[in-house]
């Protein structure tokens, strides 16, 4: 095997590494470096920009056959998700003046990397664990608090069982096929093969536990509620951005018969409304982003009923689409002494008089989640619903959007508090610091530039 | 100049001055309220250069823009002018200046806020008149909303809270099968042209088999007639007027509803003639039945702001009877009415909000004899009092006497052809006419007329800026009922080219479409 | 600008000179414009008839400009001056112009001076372009625009309500004519896809019939001239609207307007001639309107209140007129009884003037010696009305009896008899109303009665001219004059031995209404008290008019307001829809409570659920396929 091309298909894994190693180092060094943030910083753009730039330069090949597969589409995604990265880092600051975070969430992205370009279940279990278990210990000290140790624990327990399932699946699988390679799932897909069968469902709801579709989702609340909000806003966008998008190279374009379609969409389309009911009575933000996200699960396991070749861009776009405005929302979120009162909703009446920026930027980030236009979550919705259309299964694109309808209501009510309702009482709100800001600017752009030129994104994919 | 760049000015206007306020630091609210009305004058004025230069005789677009977007999904960034749309985008700048001046006095609380808002709205209610591709149309169409639920919720009355998110969640959820709707034909516009397009024009050509047909035009209609508002999709209209700030009373009344109106003649039916057909004595019943219905429930309204938006209602109705009629009067008619109506409601509603500066209710009880101690006042509310009512040489008469001679017009003909209902209906629109003497009638009598009951009394009559207001507003309103022709030239291609579309329905392709059909795919 | 447009534009002017700049002006200026303009109208006019006669009577026609033009259908501002034409406008802006004059006097004392002469302009300028008008379209304009200003005039006190809800109602009741109106014009126009009206004429009398039956086209059009002309069943708002100045009753509620819905029958008698079913209707309504109207005005004791149904009466003639095809005739009556009509208003006003806002004619009595000129005047129109020869009304009202009986076009005995009838009522309360105001004791009080004074010249001088032409103003036959465009019907050989009977009977009819006041009305009014006393049941129901108002109140008005409330707006609007709405949102609520609750934090049951999922996931995928 050709090791340079090794080097260079996965520069952005190795500058992550780097990035772990030098951080680590700094860790045993100082106690409370200043220098991690910049550095975690700066490592993480620049594997954005490398994996950007392997991308469009057309880098194709598999430097690691049937393991490690890179493609222009897997690189850009694996860009946008860096880049995604990259203000909820700077986010980070008030939060985790430790260095300890860095390193555990750029181990993370490594493992978002993998998932990207992942060729066999090997690969992808890798990616997924080593994406997973740094969260774990980020909700354990996302706040010195019993019920983030408890949080964490659901959150390992669950995600344990989902490994196991992935892991069981994959076995059938090459039972089945007798391979690991993920092109085996497609086989198994239209395969009437009873054994075959069973492994995708294993599959699936391996794939359903890790994005907290209903009614797998029981983990999600608590763990998005007991982590701190950068955490929070980790967890909301890349983890789940790294099992969408393991998930979308998994069905590749493999065809999805009528059958497959009823599993696939049943149980997204309830956690869309269970997710969008639930959240209208969550008293804090954490957790009402939390049930939004379970939604937000439902719809991109949506774009997987798509006819083949447009899974991909969908969910990648729809992914940067929500994940830009999610991060925006919390960014945007004033800085508080006290975590918890950081986010209750009741806090944030009348957040229009004390911080009009912070309340149009969050205002403008609900509307996107909810799927109204002008903004990029529209635009993401509506490629993912036209492309199950074009699939032929206009009535579960009218039930989804349907479901989606009754999501506007909550988002809507951010907005009433922050706009219509007098200002609370002592919120004990700080004014939000240069780096939030800078990370709210960051998303602004990002979500501007998505929602203006949506076709210079699409056509990447 | 080219007419496609000073159209782009009058869209970007707006824009421009949104940033322009938010830029400007807290506090500086006279300056933010001179830019915007000046903003606003320009933005007019322009618009009328743009009236101006409107050719009549061309058919189809004029001072059209068209851009490549989206190519993928075949949308484009199209906008122009047309005799659809011609009249309203006037309408919505005219519009404009006033709702600024009438808002100087009333607005003391965020202002900047405020005017941001209002900038928004005009932008997205031009944008939706002027749009050319449905993507584009869609888009401004849900923008919409956001300035409005802000516009309510922050400067509403009491229940502004219940008002506007009601008003948000009513118009999002005909959106939101709409948006269904306009994915399906698209695609099946691909499937079967193989053209992959959201460009009106394209889209008129789609022949669809008349089962799509009927449940795209279910979810077009439903989401237009919750905007118009037709009976039973209306109750959002007296909440959201009644919380309203004047400001938004009359952009909503002026302006928003004919957004969905301008729907139905621009998408709904020439996008499905076979459904249409087919659904038009439903559409005719419920027309009428907004008129008499919302006619009788202005009847018996005591707050002030209930009474015009019932009115609305059954104002709008006499639209949709001369849109489904497909004769060129009622068209014609529908089409000055809609104007007509913008004007007058509008009118209606800043003088509401007038009084309600000085006098701090809208109980109608509470007033009386106003004529005596406010003269200038009440002249111009007899004047939009009997436009309201369709006097003649007043824009309301121009408009429901059209709509109402061509729905007989229409009527006539399917009696002469067998079947007597359409005749029935229209005959049954007339009495519209009675019922809007009574109870705009009925208002003047104990508003202007009777004891005099002043509440906070006494009270100065309008001011300059008031009149100001006020005399534009009756200028229109006699333009458009002494000279109509002049407007009408310009929408008559429009209003024959709609004829067309509808009333020469286009055969169902014999293939039928690939992919799950609505129906199948629930099984 | 063609002359005919000037006459139209005139009244326009004045209402636009004094509406807007009047107050400032002050009331010698206001005066001069209000009634200058109009009488340079009637001038005018004049001139265009002459153009008219020196034009052989051929039609005068002008075009102003096109209203709007919608594909092949172009809807134009045209005015027409013919012999009908000439004889209405001549009445409207010659009496309308006394009128004018005559308020000067009226209205001196009031602050809203110029607003009153505006309005009268206004309704000057709508009156024109009625009878100006071309096409259905502009009459039906100016049809509108005397309803409206006839509603800002009965209003224009609008001090108190009841002058307010008296202008609504007549508005209103006018708007039920005019939807009747409109439908009849849209028939027309979708049958024939035209409003001029001479084409419409035309095309009626031409070989081939059009596509649309003449008497449903006349009757939708006679239920708007049941409106406008206040017959059965509209004509309630006409005594109400005498809430309004009295010169405004006599030029609008008397003379002129009130009056279109004649016109409006005449000039489209090309539909009403192929229209017998239409025509008889027309009769009939217009003899019921006529006997009923003259039996309430018996028991009226308002002034204004008996000249008011008296004028219902006299519509009611003409009508019956226009039933029986003698159009000539009841354009005759309309010219006779403007004069008259109007004499006897403002010589009713010249009454209240003198004595000083009294109407009741109870409180009256005695006046003919304190307020002479008013008193003669008053006296010759009442003859005229009554039907005296050789007055103006004798003719017109003979003429009408002539061919109520006579007519091949639907005269009968039995309508001769009710007009008779009708006829012998109108001497005996017009004669009781002269007397009891006029002669016998004053019952007025002291203070008002030495207060009593007769009126400036301004108005007595216009009394004197309207009674000379109430005088001799049927000297001038206008049916003959109309007869070469609006033929008289033929009548029935059999009835021609009788036509000098006929004239003897309404001469002894009229004595007897004469006889019969005076024998019952002389001195104190005793034997009246006596009848009255006698059939008091009877008089209560004239006297309160049949309880009409109070029917449509309960069959109309209340059930209106009831179903608007109760069943649309509680009902329909709050419970129905609303209610369903709001039951979904908190379904919706509900539903979010109990699906948090799901959320109790336990592991256990989250893993519960996981398992759940996955066994429901694999159950599926076994038993599909």
């Amino acid at each position: 095997m050709n090791y340079l091309a090794a080097a260079i298909a996965m520069a952005p894994e190795h500058l992550l590494l780097a990035g772990i190693v030098v951080l680590l180092i700094l860790e045993i060094a100082s106690e409370r470096s200043r220098a991690a943030l910049p550095l975690a910083v700066v490592f993480v753009s620049a594997a954005a920009l490398a994996a950007a730039l392997l991308g469009f330069n057309g880098w194709t090949g598999a430097p690691f056959p049937g393991q490690f597969e890179l493609a222009p589409p897997a690189a850009f995604a694996k860009a946008i998700l860096l880049a995604l990265a990259v203000p909820v880092l700077l986010a980070s600051k008030e939060d985790f003046g430790e260095g300890v975070f860095y390193p555990l969430m750029l181990s993370s992205l490594y493992g978002v990397c993998l998932l990207a370009s992942a060729g066999s279940f090997l690969t992808l279990f890798l990616g997924i664990e080593l994406m997973s278990i740094p969260v774990y210990v980020l909700v354990l000290l996302g706040m010195r608090r019993p019920e983030s140790a408890e949080a964490a624990l659901k959150y390992l327990v669950l995600s344990g069982t989902a490994s196991a399932a992935l892991l069981m699946g994959a076995s059938l699988l090459y039972g089945a096929t007798g391979s690991l390679g993920l092109s085996s799932f497609a086989l198994a897909l239209s395969s009437p093969d009873l054994l075959a069968r069973t492994a995708v469902v294993l599959v699936v709801s391996a794939f359903f536990l890790k994005a907290a579709i209903v009614p797998f989702h029981g983990w999600a609340p608590d763990a998005y509620e007991a982590a701190s909000v950068p955490t929070t806003a980790y967890m909301a966008v890349l983890v789940k951005a790294g099992v969408l998008v393991a998930a979308a190279r998994l069905f590749g374009s493999a065809p999805v018969g009528e059958l497959l379609v009823g599993l696939l969409l049943v149980l997204p389309l309830v956690s869309i409304v269970w997710g969008n009911l639930t959240a209208m009575r969550q008293p804090g933000l954490r957790r009402m982003i939390a049930y939004s996200s379970i939604a937000h699960a439902g719809y991109l396991f949506f774009a997987l009923a798509g006819d083949g070749p447009g899974r991909f861009q969908a969910v990648v776009f729809y992914l940067a689409a929500y994940g830009v405005m999610n991060v925006l929302a919390f960014a945007a979120l004033p800085a508080n002494a006290n975590d918890v009162e950081r986010d209750r909703l009741e806090n944030l009446k009348g957040l229009y008089h004390t911080h009009p920026f912070a309340a149009l930027l969050i205002g403008m980030a609900m509307l996107s989640l909810a799927g109204i236009p002008p903004f990029p979550g529209f635009i993401a919705k509506f490629l993912i619903f036209k492309n199950v259309i074009a699939a032929g299964y206009t009535t579960w694109a009218v039930l989804g959007l349907v479901g989606s309808y009754i999501g506007i209501y909550f988002y809507l009510r951010v907005i009433q508090f922050m706009f219509m309702s007098p200002a609370a009482a002592a919120t004990g709100h700080a004014p939000s610091r240069g780096l939030a800001m800078g990370a709210s600017l960051l998303c602004l752009a990002g979500s501007i530039a998505i929602a203006l030129l949506p076709a210079v994104f699409l056509a990447r994919f | 100049m080219a007419d496609s760049t000073i159209l782009s000015l009058v869209l970007y206007l707006p824009v421009a001055g949104f940033l322009a306020i938010a830029a400007l630091p807290a506090g500086r609210d006279a300056l933010v309220r001179a830019l915007t009305l000046g903003a606003m004058l320009v933005q007019f004025a322009l618009s009328l250069v743009l009236y101006a230069h409107f050719d009549p005789a061309v058919p189809g677009l004029q001072a059209s823009t068209q851009v490549a977007w989206i190519p993928a999904w075949g949308v484009t960034y199209y906008i122009g002018l047309d005799g659809y749309n011609i009249l309203l985008v006037l309408l919505t700048t005219f519009l404009g200046p006033l709702v600024t001046a009438g808002a100087f006095s009333a607005i003391t609380k965020d202002v900047k806020l405020f005017y941001a808002m209002v900038f928004l709205i005009q932008f997205a209610m031009l944008g939706t008149f002027v749009a050319q591709d449905l993507f584009l149309f869609y888009l401004f169409w849900e923008t919409m909303l956001i300035p409005m639920f802000l516009l309510i919720g922050i400067w509403g009355g009491e229940r502004r809270i219940y008002a506007t998110i009601k008003f948000f969640l009513y118009t999002a959820f005909g959106s939101i099968l709409m948006l269904a709707a306009v994915i399906y034909l698209v695609y099946s516009l691909q499937q079967t042209t193989g053209v992959i397009s959201f460009a009106f024009a394209d889209l008129y050509k789609v022949r669809l088999p008349l089962e799509a047909q009927k449940w795209l035009l279910a979810a077009f209609a439903l989401s237009f007639a919750i905007k118009v508002p037709m009976v039973p999709f209306h109750t959002w209209l007296p909440d959201a007027h009644v919380e309203a700030p004047t400001a938004g009373s009359v952009i909503l009344a002026g302006v928003l509803l004919k957004m969905g109106t301008y729907g139905f003649l621009k998408l709904g039916f020439p996008l499905f003639p076979d459904a249409t057909l087919l659904a038009t004595p439903i559409l005719s019943t419920l027309a009428v039945v907004s008129i008499v219905y919302g006619a009788c429930l202005a009847l018996v309204q005591n707050d002030i702001k209930k009474i015009i938006a019932y009115s609305s209602i059954s104002h709008l109705g006499y639209v949709m009877l001369g849109l489904v009629s497909l004769d060129l009067l009622g068209i014609q008619g529908a089409i000055v009415q809609m104007v007509s109506h913008g004007l007058v409601a509008a009118g209606l509603f800043l003088m509401v909000g007038m009084i309600y500066e000085r006098c701090h209710t809208r109980e109608l009880a509470a007033y009386g004899g106003l004529a005596k101690v406010l003269p200038v006042y009440s002249v111009f509310f007899m004047i939009l009092t009997l436009a309201s009512v369709g006097l003649p040489t007043t824009s309301g008469f121009t408009g429901e006497f059209l709509a109402l001679l061509g729905a007989f017009n229409a009527g006539w003909r399917q009696w002469q052809g067998g079947s007597i209902y359409a005749l029935i209906v229209a005959g049954v629109a007339v009495t519209g006419v009675v019922l809007g003497a009574l109870y705009m009638l009925r208002f003047a009598q104990h508003f202007l007329f009777g004891a005099e009951r002043v509440p906070h009394g006494p009270v100065a009559d309008l001011n300059l800026r008031e009149v100001s207001i006020l005399a534009a507003l009756a200028a229109a309103v006699f333009w458009l009922g002494l000279f109509p022709d002049s407007a009408m030239k310009r929408t008559e291609l429009a209003a024959r080219e709609y004829q067309q579309l509808v009333s020469a329905p286009r055969t169902p392709a014999p293939t039928r479409l690939t992919g799950t059909p609505p129906l199948e795919a629930a099984r | 600008m063609g002359l005919l447009t000037l006459i139209v534009l005139l009244p326009l002017l004045g209402f636009l000179v004094n509406g807007l700049a009047g107050n400032r002006l002050g009331k010698r200026f206001v005066s001069v414009v209000g009634c200058g303009l109009p009488a340079i109208a009637f001038a005018v006019t004049v001139k265009c008839f002459l153009d008219l006669q020196a034009g052989g009577w051929a039609p005068l026609a002008e075009t102003a400009y096109a209203w709007a033009v919608v594909g092949q259908s172009s809807f134009e501002i045209a005015f027409w001056f013919d012999r009908l034409t000439a004889v209405m406008a001549l009445v409207v802006t010659g009496v309308g112009t006394l009128i004018h004059i005559y308020s000067i006097g009226y209205m001196h004392e009031d602050k809203s001076y110029a607003r009153y002469f505006a309005y009268l302009n206004l309704f000057l300028f709508f009156m024109l372009l009625l009878v100006l008008g071309k096409s259905l379209l502009v009459l039906f304009v100016g049809w509108e625009g005397v309803g409206l200003a006839s509603y800002l005039l009965i209003g224009f006190w609008f001090g108190d309500m009841e002058k307010a809800a008296a202008g609504k109602k007549a508005f209103v009741f006018n708007r039920i004519g005019d939807a009747g109106f409109l439908l009849g014009m849209f028939a027309i126009y979708s049958a024939l896809g035209t409003f001029d009206m001479p084409a419409i004429n035309a095309a009626f009398m031409g070989a081939s019939t059009p596509a649309v039956s003449a008497s449903l086209v006349g009757i939708l059009l006679f239920i708007g001239a049941t409106g406008k002309s206040a017959q059965i069943p509209l004509y309630v708002w006409l005594p109400d609207a005498m809430a309004g100045p009295t010169p405004v009753s006599a030029l609008i509620h008397a003379a002129t307007m009130v009056t279109a819905g004649v016109y409006l029958v005449a000039r489209m008698s090309g539909i009403y001639l192929h229209a017998p079913e239409a025509s008889t209707i027309i009769a009939a309504v217009g003899a019921l309107t006529a006997l009923m109207a003259a039996t309430i005005a018996i028991a009226q004791d308002d002034i204004k209140k008996v000249l008011a149904y008296s004028t219902v009466s006299q519509l009611g003639f003409m009508f019956v007129a226009l039933g029986v095809g003698a159009y000539g005739v009841a354009i005759f009556h309309v010219y006779t009884h403007a004069f008259f009509k109007a004499c006897l208003f403002l010589g009713a006003g010249s009454v209240i003037h003198a004595m000083s806002g009294e109407q009741d004619i109870k409180k009256m009595g005695g006046l003919g010696r304190k307020i002479p000129i008013t008193f003669v005047t008053f006296a010759v129109a009442t003859a005229a009305i009554s039907g005296i020869p050789p007055l103006a009304g004798f003719f017109s009202k003979d003429e009408i009896l002539w061919y109520a009986l006579a007519s091949g076009r639907g005269g009968s005995v039995l309508l001769f008899a009710v007009m008779a009838f009708t006829a012998l009522l109108t001497a005996f309360y017009m004669f009781r109303l002269f007397w009891l105001t006029f002669m016998g004791a004053p019952r007025m009080a002291k203070e008002v009665e030495h207060h009593v004074h007769e009126s400036p010249a301004s108005m007595t001088g216009v009394l004197v001219v309207l009674a000379v032409l109430s005088a001799v103003g049927g000297f001038l036959s206008i049916p003959h004059f109309l007869e070469p465009m609006l033929p008289l019907p033929e009548t029935m050989a059999a009835m021609q031995p009788y036509h000098y009977w006929v004239m003897g009977g309404s001469i002894a009819i009229a004595a007897t209404g004469l006889a019969g006041a005076i024998w019952f009305f002389a001195g104190d009014a005793s034997r009246a008290g006596a009848i009255r006393a006698g059939f008091a049941g009877v008089y209560r129901v004239l006297s309160n008019k049949y309880y009409i108002d109070e029917l449509y109140d309960r069959l109309f008005g209340r059930p209106l307001v009831w179903i608007s409330d109760a069943v649309f707006l509680r009902l329909g609007d709050r419970m129905i829809i609303d209610g369903t709405l709001n039951g979904l949102a908190s379904v919706a609520q509900r539903a979010a409570g109990r699906l948090s609750r799901v959320q109790t934090g336990s592991l256990h049951k989250y893993a519960f659920l996981v398992l759940v999922g996955m066994v429901a996931s694999f159950v599926w995928m076994w038993t599909h396929g």
